[in-house]
């Protein structure tokens, strides 16, 4: 089938009168991105009797609109009160917070929102043009430039330990040490689990996210209302003119939100690279780029355009192999697959000859899912702008209750609410003595799956380290390595010796 | 900067981090003693960063404190108020976990809230009423109903399966 205007016109109107799938998948996607710990993957196993039952086309609509929509959300408790709903919004409570602190909630969720739909609408319409070449990316990308990619995330930590560089390099080991629990890529033996079984598949994710965000956060709150700190400012009324001011500061960094895209869509394309590592590193080249540097981590609008932009270009991403080459690019791909396999669809190189309407209509569907966001999300940040007005004796109680609950509906074990509280006293010690509790977070996120990468790269190479230069690709990949972690200290002293003469 | 004649400020709570991270470094180490060299070589390479990151923080500490500019007292900062409210926030929700087996969810949340509301000041009636209650329905009918997540179920759970149907059995 050639993908011509007419088709593509065709598969656009075959997608908008899917209209009934895509707005509850989008209402469920938006609910469950909100709360830690229910990720898409998990709703749609859940759901699978509904999807299985479905016509696949409108399935498919169905579960494209909630993965979606799911990380879209994430970003909206990140802004409001420090807690990302998903990892892959972890990096958008850096500034999304501090902008809220400001008084300025509502303005950081327009950035959100319009970073997060312009960045889906802008990758999913460009996957359509170049969906043979991404495919190939899957593959050329091999576990050596997967070693250097999540390098680029972990350089991150040195960026945010820039205030103080020990301890926010010791956060960050002390997050990677955390990152080698469990068993070994290798033999399967299991490594410092303190006997527990639950933790024999590695420290989990949405626990420690809980944790070290929602619970030290809770924490913190109670300052608020006993020990006279600092209340985050709030306007007496959301206004619809904080709202387009929202809009103006989007327009303003269109270019962030472009080019983040696109990043986040090439880590997207990369089987097993999920949004979190997409939205670091956004997070850390959009600072490294900028004009303004020293602006990031204090409220500044394109510290929450980078990661929203490139955690939404990733979904388009973790289709493109899941179609083309029939590998998933991530869990809630692999969801997908199931659902699509059980209809008698095989995905890979042949769907484009055989179901050229489902391969192409895929990234359709989800151009019209994000159109159908739009309406419904952007009157939204005026009103979700009100949770900070929300009493601190009834909202610490409810983010600890619905948080720790949370912690439970992933993996559905007790030990993993005990867990979060744990995590909750070490970010809480974290913030309280100047750790970045994000430096932990990303050597959590990013530790386990370095080491897989490293560990496959050095097989390999049988032992030999030089291994991780043997490809242009990575070679390329260390040079702009180098150079997104010299340039900023070089940067910096700059500035430094500019403000000392 | 630190005013004349004022004490030094204490900077005892800027090794608890570093303590639980050489704690758990030393029990990796322990564990991995025996493994081959593909299951430990990534986290000893870590832990031994990590040790003389916290070695370089001791060497600072103890010059703060060798020149008079710090001691190792320890605070978080909070005053004796907050601190207090956070224990029993905490002690609420250890015994949040313990009692969740046997009440349920529904039941558990319920409880856990209307006592956090009120440990947190909260003496308006309606409001601790209405949060306590509908919150847990909520989570009843969308997490335990409709989504089917398997929370620990107790009287209310079992109650509403049993009278009209509605939610798991078991």
């Amino acid at each position: 089938m050639e993908l011509d205007l007419a088709t593509i016109a065709d598969l656009f109107g075959r997608s908008f009168s899917l209209w009934w799938a895509i707005i509850p998948g989008i209402a469920l996607g938006l609910a469950v991105g909100v709360l830690p710990g229910f990720s898409p993957q998990n709703t749609l196993i859940i759901l699978l009797p509904v999807t299985l039952a479905m016509d696949v086309e409108a399935a498919l609509a169905f579960m494209i609109s909630l993965y979606c929509a799911n990380h879209l959300s994430g970003g909206i408790p990140a802004i409001l009160v420090n807690i990302p709903g998903s990892a892959g919004a972890a990096a958008t409570c850096i500034d999304g917070y501090q902008m809220t602190k400001k008084g300025q909630a509502q303005q950081a969720l327009m950035l959100s929102f319009i970073a997060s739909v312009a960045g889906g609408l802008i990758t999913s319409v460009a996957v359509l043009g170049v969906l043979p070449f991404l495919a190939e990316l899957g593959l050329i990308l091999r576990s050596v430039e997967m070693v250097v990619i999540i390098l680029f995330g972990l350089t991150l930590i040195a960026v945010l330990a820039a205030k103080d560089m020990l301890k926010g390099l010791i956060g960050g080991a002390f997050g990677l040490m955390l990152g080698a629990i469990g068993t070994d890529q290798v033999y399967s033996t299991p490594r410092a689990t303190f006997g527990f079984l639950e933790l024999y598949d590695g420290l989990p994710l949405v626990p420690v996210l809980i944790g070290l965000f929602a619970i030290s956060e809770c924490l913190v709150m109670l300052e608020e209302k006993f020990g006279g700190g600092s209340k985050p400012a709030t306007q007496q009324r959301p206004q619809w003119a904080d709202t387009l001011d929202g809009i103006r500061l989007s327009l303003r960094y269109w270019w962030q939100i472009v080019w983040t895209a696109f990043l986040g869509l090439a880590i997207g394309v990369i089987p097993g690279a999920g949004a979190y590592i997409a939205s670091f590193v956004a997070y850390q080249q959009s600072r490294l780029f900028s004009k303004t540097p020293e602006k990031y981590g204090t409220g500044f609008a394109p510290g929450v355009i980078a990661p929203e932009s490139a955690n939404n270009g990733v979904t388009s991403g973790t289709l493109v192999p899941t179609m083309a080459i029939g590998i998933p690019g991530g869990s809630t791909a692999a969801v997908m697959m199931i659902v699509l396999q059980y209809q008698g669809i095989t995905l890979g190189p042949r769907l484009f000859q055989d179901s050229p309407n489902i391969a192409y209509g895929v990234f359709v569907m989800m151009t019209v899912a994000y159109i159908f966001m739009i309406p419904l999300i952007l009157p939204m940040a005026r009103y979700a702008s009100k949770v900070v007005t929300v009493p601190v004796h009834v909202i610490v109680p409810l983010i600890l209750g619905l948080t720790v609950i949370g912690a439970f509906a992933d993996r559905e074990y007790m030990f993993d609410m005990a867990l979060a509280l744990g995590f909750g006293v070490i970010g809480y010690i974290a913030v309280k003595t100047n750790y970045h509790v994000t430096s932990i977070l990303i050597g959590v996120l990013l530790g386990p799956i370095f080491e897989r990468y490293l560990l496959r790269s050095l097989r390999i190479g049988q032992g030999d380290i030089m291994v991780l230069f043997s490809s242009p690709i990575a070679n390329a990949l260390w040079v702009l390595l180098v150079i997104s972690v010299v340039l900023p200290i070089w940067r910096e002293r700059r500035l430094a010796r500019r403000a000392a003469a | 900067m630190q005013r004349q004649g004022s004490d030094p400020p204490p900077i005892g709570q800027e090794l608890i981090i570093p303590a639980l991270a050489v704690g758990f470094t030393a029990y990796y180490f322990w564990t991995v003693q025996e493994l081959a060299w593909e299951a430990k070589a990534n986290g000893i390479v870590i832990g031994a960063i990590l040790l003389l990151l916290v070695a370089l923080l001791l060497f600072r500490v103890g010059w703060r404190v060798a020149n008079r500019q710090a001691t190792l007292r320890f605070t978080l900062g909070g005053d004796p108020e907050t601190d207090r409210v956070r224990l029993m926030l905490m002690a609420l929700m250890v015994a949040f976990l313990v009692v969740l087996p046997l009440l349920g969810t529904s039941i558990t949340l319920g409880l856990m809230l209307f006592i956090g509301m009120w440990l947190l000041g909260g003496r308006h009636w309606p409001s601790l009423i209405g949060v306590s209650v509908i919150t847990p329905l909520l989570v009843w009918a969308t997490l335990i109903v409709i989504l089917g997540t398997r929370f620990p179920l107790g009287p209310f759970e079992h109650a509403m399966a049993a009278l009209f149907g509605i939610g798991p059995v078991d």
